[in-house]
């Protein structure tokens, strides 16, 4: 398989009024093509710093991360944002959807803000596949957590990007609705060819992963293997 | 903001236009004027228009003196002179009077009708009496008794009889005639009143030159400014006042509006910047926002808030007599859009600042710190809009004390003045009915002013004035409380001094001593009653003060002190105990009762001039002398309407906008709270509590408005009081006494300061009323 995307060497450190907090020390890893990560780690142990990083929501103090050979660090915002909403997809724990807009615009806007028009036959599959056909005209308020969480799926992938990040998705739901939202999002990246990265403390769900990246003090400890 | 704005404009304008429509739309008098004046006048460029009046006599009335001459088509044009009635003079034998000069002389409205005048002709400090004839051609709408000059007195009179220039020289020649040394015939001539148009930037300019020239001709004279119809300092005051407040107001509410939206906003931008929005789109995106919001405003705002301001004006209770202007200042309107824009855009910069360097991490959401500082100012911005509101509140309240009094003050003076003609008789009864009955008449309040001997323990007797009034009529002046029945039956009298001046005098402990007098020729002429006592009454009498506003009802001895005032019942009684036949004043025992005066009071809204011609003819064919100050009254009670009208729409439209914008801020404010709320509750604390404590945060609020308004109204004082170039400290003592003069004394505070309290406590309260479940 090929890798898609690469850490190398990455070092984060927050600057606060205490003084300096190295979040990661020195990460590296690599992701193949198609595959389930799992990112995982107690409170604070800076999964979501490296996903943030990876997902270029972030930058790092130092180090690169590269996608098909381009290192994202060393773009401009401009480049960035575009880079992002043409090859990423993100899923947040608090699903941060549009409260003024529809499900249907929610799920488009990625696609909307690239100029681009949702390809129908593509768009009809992925809500199919979520389960949002009746829910298309409906507004994220008039949603329950799982279905709004279900609308940020789609929308991740709807612009067919080659990467899913996700953050906790299902920290916000009850253990049922969680595992349905989770299978629903590796049906979905598996179906559309799509590598996913998720960062949980749930093992249960890590044990579901390909791939099982585990991370403690700012530094992968163990890769595939966290028991 | 429009309508607030527009509606202030244009009850600026309406109040403007009628002060130029009631005392001329020139800026300069020379009212003492020579010859050689209007030569120089004619070189000075400054000057757009030269109006001259020509006084060539008096013409004596039952009401003073009256000018004779002429006036030009300039003076008309700047003076706004109109015509009630009629038209102008054209050929030599027509003239044109002013209403209240016909009535005077004993004449109605009829237009043609002959009217005989003796002009008297100023010569070497003497008059030379000329009779002549003229036929009515229009009556003139009253300005001469308005227009104050420095002058304005004797033969400098303003022309109240106009005739043409022709006549007006025939006059003359005829008066020359009597004159027996040729040379001396020059001395008699008619005298120039010069008016001058001056461009408003030309004034100052204007001003020296001409007091420069008046120096140089005649010392000590100077010219007269039309203060009065072009905006005092006071006047232009509340209009950048309101303006400044309107676009403070804005500033405020656009910001605070903006701060309480901008944690959502920014989550929303963080959103989208999240899935792929670049800084350039998000721009874009907030310019097309800002757009939307601000163009249809300025696009379908204005006009319709001018619709609104026209409506709002038709809707106000105005006098027919004033024509409505609608005004959108225009000047005025594009700073308060640019501010209204600018405010906007600004909240729109820190917005994409905000969120541009916003970590897009977490829950995308304000930090914290910045998040409790919004609240901070969003708290100061509330702040601000409450004092905003006190503000207004009190500049409206104490600001009208003072023109509502000089209302209450002018709508007391009568109108009408009317007795029967000869003066020997009363004006009987029935004839004030038939007054009553004309249109547009509010009241008819008939009195008797007569002499009476006046005793009691410790004074012995004196001559003072008794009048005999109907005390319906007299509510506003005396105070009836608890003896009104009493007096109305004739079972008491009232004594009368000036407010705060009894203490001054000797006071009856008891009852009362009246005796009446027979009138005889010689005390009539000495105005003392000296004849033989006719009637003795003792009587309780009443202390009672006039309060200052109604001194100037025009009754001559109001001022003095132990005037005595009787109903109409005690002067029958009076008039009953005396022998048949005998004479008290114009009253004989056992002959037909009425006044000797009756004040005659107009409806400020109707066709008043229909009242003045039917008064006019009523009072011709029943022998009954009239004089008519009614327009003069009108003019001057609708400047204080105006400045009311002013007052308290203005105040009230913005006071409105504030009340709008604080109610939508604060229901914003109590959605974002509701979450703290719900939480205090869920962690024990009971609703008692929470209302207690919602309570005294309203309760802090409105104390800290209405120190802060206080503050500001005071600063305003003050600083009003510091253009006048005077020291701070003298500044401040005399806004205090400005404060006094208003009416504003210490019992006007605290019920003012309570009222907003109250007021600010209901908005919060109303604002904050969550259900105040514990449901989080």
């Amino acid at each position: 398989m090929s890798i898609i995307l690469s850490a190398r060497d990455i070092y984060k450190v927050y600057k606060t009024s205490s003084g300096d907090v190295p979040a990661l020390n020195g990460v590296s890893c690599d992701f193949e093509k198609g595959l389930f990560y799992a990112i995982i780690g107690r409170s604070g142990s800076g999964k979501s710093t490296i996903l943030h990083i990876l997902g270029g929501l972030d930058r790092p103090t130092s180090g690169q991360v590269l996608i098909e050979g381009k290192d994202i660090c060393a773009m401009n915002d401009e480049q960035m944002a575009t880079f992002r909403r043409r090859h990423m997809g993100f899923v947040f724990q608090q699903y941060n959807l549009l409260d003024e807009y529809n499900v249907k615009n929610n799920i488009c806007m990625p696609l909307k803000l690239d100029g681009r028009k949702p390809d129908p036959k593509f768009y009809t599959e992925v809500i199919e596949t979520l389960g949002l056909q009746q829910k298309v005209n409906k507004f994220p308020t008039e949603l329950s957590g799982g279905e709004q969480q279900r609308v940020a799926i789609a929308r991740s992938v709807l612009a067919k990007p080659e990467l899913i990040i996700a953050d906790e998705p299902t920290g916000n739901l009850d253990k049922k609705t969680g595992e349905e939202v989770l299978q629903l999002l590796i049906t979905c990246a598996a179906k559309f060819g799509q590598t996913l990265i998720v960062v949980t403390h749930d093992p249960e769900l890590a044990k579901k992963a390909d791939r099982v990246i585990c991370i403690e003090d700012g530094r992968i400890i163990k890769s595939n293997d966290c028991e | 903001m429009i309508v607030a704005i527009s509606l202030v404009g244009s009850i600026n304008k309406t109040n403007a236009e009628f002060r130029r429509d009631t005392y001329g739309e020139w800026y300069f008098a020379i009212p003492s004027g020579i010859e050689r004046d209007a030569a120089w006048l004619e070189k000075q460029t400054y000057i757009e228009k030269i109006g001259v009046a020509g006084n060539y006599g008096t013409i004596n009335t039952m009401a003073g003196k009256a000018a004779f001459g002429t006036i030009d088509s300039n003076l008309i044009d700047i003076g706004r002179i109109k015509l009630d009635m009629g038209s102008f003079p054209v050929t030599d034998d027509e003239i044109a009077m002013e209403a209240d000069i016909l009535n005077a002389l004993g004449y109605n409205y009829e237009l043609g009708q002959e009217i005989t005048l003796r002009i008297e002709i100023p010569y070497e400090g003497q008059v030379i009496p000329v009779d002549w004839k003229f036929r009515l051609s229009g009556v003139i709408h009253e300005y001469s008794n308005l227009w104050v000059l420095n002058r304005n007195f004797d033969n400098r009179l303003l022309v109240s009889a106009m005739v043409t220039e022709n006549a007006a020289e025939q006059v003359l020649e005829s008066a020359r005639q009597y004159i027996t040394d040729p040379q001396n015939r020059e001395l008699v001539a008619s005298l120039p009143q010069y008016f001058l148009s001056v461009e408003e930037e030309n004034r100052e300019e204007g001003l020296r030159f001409i007091n420069g020239w008046l120096e140089y001709t005649r010392p000590l004279d100077q010219v007269c400014e039309n203060i009065v119809a072009y905006p005092n300092t006071k006047t232009r005051d509340y209009n950048s006042l309101y303006v400044c407040m309107i676009a403070v107001v804005t500033m405020i509410a656009v910001l605070c509006a903006y701060i309480m939206q901008m944690s959502n906003e920014i989550h929303s931008y963080a959103v989208l910047r999240s899935i792929g929005i670049t800084k350039m789109q998000m721009a874009q995106l907030l310019l097309l926002e800002t757009l939307l919001l601000v163009l249809p405003a300025i696009v379908f705002g204005i006009p319709f808030g001018a619709g609104l301001t026209w409506v709002a004006l038709r809707m106000l209770l105005y006098s027919g007599s004033v024509p409505i202007q609608v005004s959108i200042p225009i000047g005025a309107l594009l700073a308060v859009v640019g501010l209204w824009i600018t405010a906007v855009i600004i909240s729109r910069l820190i917005m994409f600042t905000v969120t541009v360097n916003m970590p897009l991490t977490g829950r995308m959401q304000l930090q914290s710190r910045k998040s409790r500082r919004a609240t901070r100012i969003r708290s100061v911005m509330i702040i601000l809009l409450l004092s905003a509101l006190s503000f207004v509140v009190i500049f409206t309240d104490i600001e009208s004390v003072r023109p509502a009094y000089l209302r209450k003050y002018w709508s007391l003076n009568y109108d009408y003045l009317v007795n029967e003609l000869g003066g020997v008789s009363v004006l009987p009864i029935r004839k004030a009915e038939m007054i009553k009955q004309l249109p547009g008449i509010l009241r008819v309040d008939g009195y008797g002013e007569m002499y009476i001997g006046l005793s009691f323990d410790g004074v012995e007797e004196q001559t003072v004035y008794i009048y005999a009034i109907d005390e319906e009529g007299w509510t506003e002046s005396l105070d009836f409380s608890g003896i009104k029945e009493d007096f109305h039956d004739g079972k008491l009298v009232l004594m009368c001094f000036p407010e705060e001046t009894e203490e001054k005098y000797i006071l009856p402990k008891g009852r009362i001593t009246l005796r009446v007098y027979e009138d005889c020729e010689e005390c009539i002429t000495k105005a003392e009653a000296c004849g033989e006592c006719i009637a003795e009454d003792e009587t309780d009498v009443v202390i009672v003060e006039t309060p200052a506003y109604a001194i100037n009802q025009g009754l001559v001895a109001f001022w003095g002190p132990y005037t005595i005032f009787c109903s109409k019942s005690y002067l029958k009684q009076l008039l009953a105990s005396m022998e048949p036949g005998r004479r008290w004043d114009k009253y004989i025992s056992g002959g037909e009762f009425g006044y000797d005066w009756a004040h005659v009071f107009v409806d400020l809204n109707s066709d008043s001039l229909s009242t003045d011609v039917a008064m006019a003819d009523l009072s011709k064919e029943n022998n009954m002398g009239f004089l008519n100050f009614r327009q003069k009254n009108q003019a001057l009670e609708q400047s204080v309407v105006q400045t009311l009208v002013f007052l308290y729409s203005a105040g009230i439209c913005i006071g409105l906008v504030i009340l709008l914008i604080l109610a939508s801020i604060m229901s914003l404010e109590a959605e974002q709270e509701g979450q703290k709320y719900k939480i205090w509750r869920a962690i024990g604390m009971s609703k008692r509590q929470m209302r207690r404590r919602r309570l005294r945060e309203a309760f802090l609020r409105g104390l800290t408005a209405v120190i802060s308004g206080w503050l500001l109204y005071s600063g305003y004082c003050v600083l009003g009081q510091l253009t006048e170039e005077i020291g701070l400290k003298e500044a401040v003592s005399e806004a205090v006494a400005t404060l006094e003069r208003n009416g504003c004394d210490w019992e006007h505070f605290w019920i003012l300061s309570g009222g907003i309290i109250s007021l600010v406590m209901m908005l919060l309260a109303k604002g904050k009323s969550g259900k105040g479940d514990a449901v989080l």
